[in-house]
Order: C-alpha cells, then sequence, then structure tokens
C-alpha cells in the first residue's frame, strides 16, 4: 500500500511539466547562469569584447551563454504559451485580478529581459535598439523625458551600458521571481520540472548560436532589433512613434488584462481582436525579415 | 462599566484627528521623496565633450566623416557639422554608400548632406552643430 503510494508520488514527481513550471524552472536556470556570466562580462566600452572573450576564450564559455540565451527565449515562448493556454481552455476567469493582472504583466516584464540582454551584448545592433527604445520611451507625454532617463543614458560613453545591466540583473530579475512566486513553491514539489527545462534548454543550445552581432563601431546599412521587436520596427516606419511604439502593444496588454470581466460575445470578440492582433504581429515580423 | 479600551485610550475623535495627521504627514513625505526621486532622475549632464576632426586632404566633392554622434561635411572650402542622431527616433544615421546623403539603419529615413529630410519616417532635419576650423585644418565640433 505504502510502496504503491511512493510510486506515484514518484510518478508524479517525474510527469511532463506544464508550460508555467517549465517557465519558472527556466527563469531559475536563467538566474543561475547569468550569475556564473557575470563573472566575465564587462558592462561598458568593452562589453562587445568581454562577450567574444565569453564566447571564444574562456573554457565552456560558448555553451553557458547559449544556454543562457536559449533559456530567455523559451521563456518568453513559454510565458506566451501559457497565456494562451490558459485562454483556450477559458480559465482565466478563475483568476482573481491582482492574479490575472500579475500573468499578463509577466510579458513585458520577460520582453524587457530579453531585451536588455539584447542591449547588454554592447553590438551596434544594441545600440541602436536601445536608442531607439529610448527614443519610444521619450515619446510619452509628460513622463517621457525621466522614463527614458530611467532606461538608458549614452553619456558617459565608458558606463552607457550600466542601466540596462541594472534593470537585467535587479528590476527585470526581481520583479520576474515576484510574479511567479507561487510557481516556485510548484517546483519544490515538482523537482523534475528544473531537470526537463534544464535538458531542453541544453539540447537546443547546442544546435542553436547564440549570436553576438556586429562590432559597436560599425556603420551598417541596415539594422535588425531582438526578433520580438521586428514587428514594431516594421511599423515605426509607416507610424508615428507614441502609437506604433507605445500605445498599440499597450492596448493589446490591455485588452487581455480586461478578458477576465467580459463574458459571452464581447469576450469571443475581445479574443478575435487578441487573436488577430497576434497573428499580424507575426506576420508582419516575418515580412520585415523575408522582404 | 466602561472597556479598558475606553478608559486607557484617549479621545475617539483626537485619536482619529491623530490617525489622519499621521496619513498626512506619511502622504507628505512619500510625495517629497517622489518628487525628490523624479528630479534625481530626470538630471542629465549638460553638454559631451567636444569631437574632434583631423585635417584632410579636400576633395572634389563633399565628403561626409562621422565621428561618434557628429558628422562633419566638408566641401572645398566650406564646412558644417550635423548630430548624426536621428529626429525620429534617435539611431545614429550612417553615410548612405553614394556618398551623398546620410541614411538611418534602423527605420530606413534619409537625410541631404544639408542634413534636410529626404525620405521620412523622421520629420524634421538633423541638428546643425556648431563648428571651429583651426590653423592646421583640423575641426572641433560642440556636441548637442
Amino acid at each position: 500500500m505504502s510502496s504503491s503510494r511512493t510510486e506515484r508520488s514518484w510518478r508524479a514527481r517525474l510527469r511532463w511539466p506544464t508550460l508555467g513550471d517549465l517557465g519558472a524552472s527556466w527563469l531559475l536556470w536563467l538566474v543561475v547562469s547569468g550569475i556564473v556570466l557575470a563573472l566575465h562580462y564587462q558592462p561598458g566600452q568593452g562589453a562587445y569584447e568581454s562577450v567574444a572573450r565569453i564566447e571564444q576564450v574562456i573554457p565552456g564559455g560558448w555553451f553557458l551563454r547559449r544556454f543562457h540565451h536559449v533559456a530567455a527565449q523559451l521563456l518568453l515562448l513559454a510565458t506566451a504559451g501559457h497565456i494562451v493556454s490558459v485562454l483556450w481552455r477559458g480559465r482565466e476567469q478563475r483568476f482573481g485580478p491582482w492574479a490575472w493582472a500579475k500573468v499578463v504583466l509577466l510579458l513585458p516584464l520577460v520582453v524587457m529581459g530579453c531585451f536588455t540582454g539584447f542591449v547588454l551584448r554592447g553590438s551596434a545592433e544594441g545600440m541602436y535598439a536601445a536608442s531607439v527604445a529610448t527614443g519610444l520611451a521619450a515619446s510619452v507625454p509628460l513622463i517621457g523625458g525621466t522614463l527614458a532617463s530611467c532606461l538608458y543614458r549614452p553619456v558617459p560613453a565608458e558606463c552607457c551600458l550600466l542601466l540596462p545591466y541594472l534593470h537585467h540583473l535587479a528590476t527585470v530579475t526581481a520583479g520576474l521571481l515576484y510574479l511567479t512566486a507561487e510557481h516556485g513553491g510548484r517546483l519544490r514539489r515538482r523537482p523534475a520540472s528544473l531537470a526537463w527545462a534544464a535538458l531542453i534548454a541544453a539540447a537546443v543550445a547546442l544546435v542553436l548560436a547564440a549570436p553576438t552581432g556586429m562590432p559597436p563601431d560599425a556603420s551598417p546599412a541596415e539594422v535588425f532589433g531582438p526578433w520580438f521587436f521586428v514587428g514594431i520596427q516594421t511599423l515605426l516606419r509607416w507610424l508615428p512613434p507614441l502609437p506604433a511604439g507605445v500605445l498599440l502593444p499597450a492596448g493589446a496588454l490591455a485588452l487581455l488584462w480586461a478578458l477576465p470581466g467580459t463574458e459571452g460575445r464581447v469576450r469571443a470578440a475581445l479574443l478575435v481582436v487578441l487573436a488577430l492582433t497576434a497573428v499580424g504581429y507575426a506576420g508582419l515580423s516575418a515580412w520585415a525579415v523575408l522582404v | 462599566m466602561p472597556s479598558a479600551h475606553a478608559s486607557a485610550g484617549a479621545d475617539p475623535s483626537r485619536r482619529d484627528l491623530a490617525g489622519l495627521a499621521g496619513r498626512l504627514l506619511a502622504g507628505a513625505a512619500l510625495g517629497l521623496a517622489g518628487l525628490m526621486s523624479w528630479r534625481f532622475a530626470s538630471w542629465a549632464p549638460a553638454r559631451r565633450a567636444p569631437v574632434l576632426f583631423p585635417a584632410a586632404p579636400a576633395g572634389d566633392r563633399p565628403r561626409a566623416r562621422k565621428v561618434d554622434d557628429v558628422i562633419l561635411i566638408e566641401d572645398g572650402e566650406r564646412a558644417w557639422a550635423l548630430s548624426a542622431r536621428c529626429t525620429h527616433l534617435g539611431c545614429a544615421v550612417v553615410v548612405a554608400d553614394d556618398g551623398a546623403s546620410l541614411a538611418c539603419p534602423c527605420h530606413g529615413s534619409r537625410y541631404g548632406l544639408d542634413g534636410a529630410v529626404l525620405r521620412g519616417p523622421a520629420t524634421g532635419p538633423l541638428a546643425s552643430l556648431p563648428h571651429t576650423r583651426a590653423e592646421d585644418g583640423s575641426h572641433v565640433v560642440e556636441p548637442d
């Protein structure tokens, strides 16, 4: 009797993890691998060289960096997939208002973590991306100037990456750990999730390189931001900064947040709008890269 | 028989007043701290260090050189300096392959060598920057 109970308990622990558990596991692996990478990373004018050193000189650096990069992309996909899965099963109504707000907040916070990681490479693309993000922040009425100053300061050049580094290490990480604290408790009961997450990230890291980008002094004819911002980058060619880069993404998040308070036709209409937005954004991104 | 709490405590209206005053003080302190933090976060250094362009032999057509966020254009004896910050979202523009225009690699804006917009999404011209020419032919530009 007790042996079968023990067996069931072990089976439960080894069960294939949910997307939420996988995401929380990748977050923990990101913290661990990030701490190790920070031992050799230099957030300043030498950032690009330090990334190249990690990639090419320091033993095991290439794999550690790939693992960190892949785990971040997987965390973003798991977060989006987790939200889609909740909506697909119509379970968002079960969340309380604050619990659902935490789920919705996860998405921009994970995106910010991935984005600051992109900037911290110190490459030309990273510098351009930081300039665009600062310009978008500055386009927000009344608070834009201060908001931009809190994100990135190009002067003095030798410590221009300190603010993104601070947000990557502290602001984003603390926020994500807070928002996913409930999953932390589940991970203690299902430690296999951590192992699955590490295995998946390591397997992908073996075949998927983490790009270092162009040297910071390069003068490229065209640059692309991180893959999840290519759609916004394309929109910015046609629309003014405030609607394209701030109001549209914020509006989509607001619709997502408002979903549990709706039902029937209103809910269906909101879901259609969100689905069309997501599909349209993916299509726009693909078009920008291919054409 | 009066309760221990009522006998030990002060007049309820006085307690309410003290509570209100406490909340007001706490709110004022928070507001002051927020205002100070806001001013601290908003501060930015006034100017950057001047940018030096070494002397270069004159060419037969306009030539643009870029150092940091500054572009110097020389056309025979004439020279002028522009900020390299795209007026759309602040990306650094580069000298286009044709050498006769400046291009933003982020969103595709184009500027003439005089800083005027040739193609959007940028709507305003590149900022002109003050510069001085030394006797040895080098140029010193004051960034924005």
